[in-house]
């Protein structure tokens, strides 16, 4: 799982029918570095830096993940992202089918929490 | 499995049905081989969210198990397919196992340490305190 933040909405047409009516956004994923600069430190550690200063903000905009969305999140949200086996079964929960049963849903990543808050600490010198 | 570091905690209501009362950490991965590397790397490392059942604190070196591995720590068995989680702590790193780790041919004796402070909130005295920093 990872944490990141709702950047987006994606909307297709043509798709295989397990995954209609599925909701899918855009996740940014945090780094450590995002991180300080959200707590509040507006100037950073300047041994971590920032992620999209150091990576450049084309790099991080790339890492962006789409995912199914089962917690009707919105764009601004954090959020917990799900990859794989775990991201089908949280789908095939929310949508009633019975755990005895294998998931279906061709996805590989999903929206498995909002997040209230995040506490952290920060290694240094 | 891979080596991180415990750097914080996460809180979340709204959550999907099986990751209820899970108690979730934020692990850094150590990045490249994890002998030695820079404090800005960790800064810019994959920042996962597991699963934690062994009560890791903030500082604490952890060994996270990705994938079926991950379910097999919360329940192990065959069957845990239904459990939602792709990232857990599976051990916790002792502090001497960690020297051992790091003695890599990148580390040099006597080089400075990147620790956590003292004060902050959940930390435990040395924890973190094995931390390797290139160049210091």
């Amino acid at each position: 799982m990872f944490l990141g933040k709702v950047i987006g909405t994606v909307w297709s047409t043509v798709k295989w029918p397990q995954v209609q009516g599925l909701k899918l956004l855009l996740v940014r994923p945090y780094h450590l570095a995002d991180l300080a600069a959200k707590s509040g430190d507006a100037d950073g550690d300047p041994a971590l830096g920032f992620a999209c200063d150091v990576a450049g903000e084309k790099a991080c905009a790339a890492e962006a993940v789409v995912c199914a969305d089962l917690l009707d999140a919105g764009v601004g949200d954090d959020v917990i992202v799900a990859f794989g086996h775990a991201a089908r079964v949280a789908v095939a929960a929310a949508s009633g089918q019975s755990a005895a049963k294998p998931p279906t849903k061709p996805i590989d990543a999903a929206v498995v929490a909002i997040v209230d808050s995040i506490a952290v600490a920060r290694p240094s010198t | 499995m891979k080596r991180g570091l415990v750097v914080g905690e996460v809180w979340a209501t709204r959550m999907a049905p099986g990751l209820e009362s899970r108690p979730l950490k934020l692990v850094v991965e150590y990045p490249g081989s994890g002998a030695a590397f820079e404090l800005k790397e960790l800064g810019l490392a994959p920042l996962v969210v597991a699963v934690d059942t062994l009560d890791a604190r903030r500082g604490q070196e952890v060994l996270v198990a990705y994938g079926s591995g991950a379910r097999n720590v919360l329940r192990p068995g065959p069957d845990n397919r239904h459990e939602l989680c792709d990232a857990a702590v599976a051990m916790l790193v002792e502090d001497s196992v960690a020297k051992v780790l790091k003695q890599g041919p990148e580390r040099e004796p006597g080089q400075a340490l990147a620790q956590f402070p003292a004060n902050s909130p959940g930390s435990h005295g040395q924890a973190g305190s094995s931390l390797a920093k290139r160049g210091a």
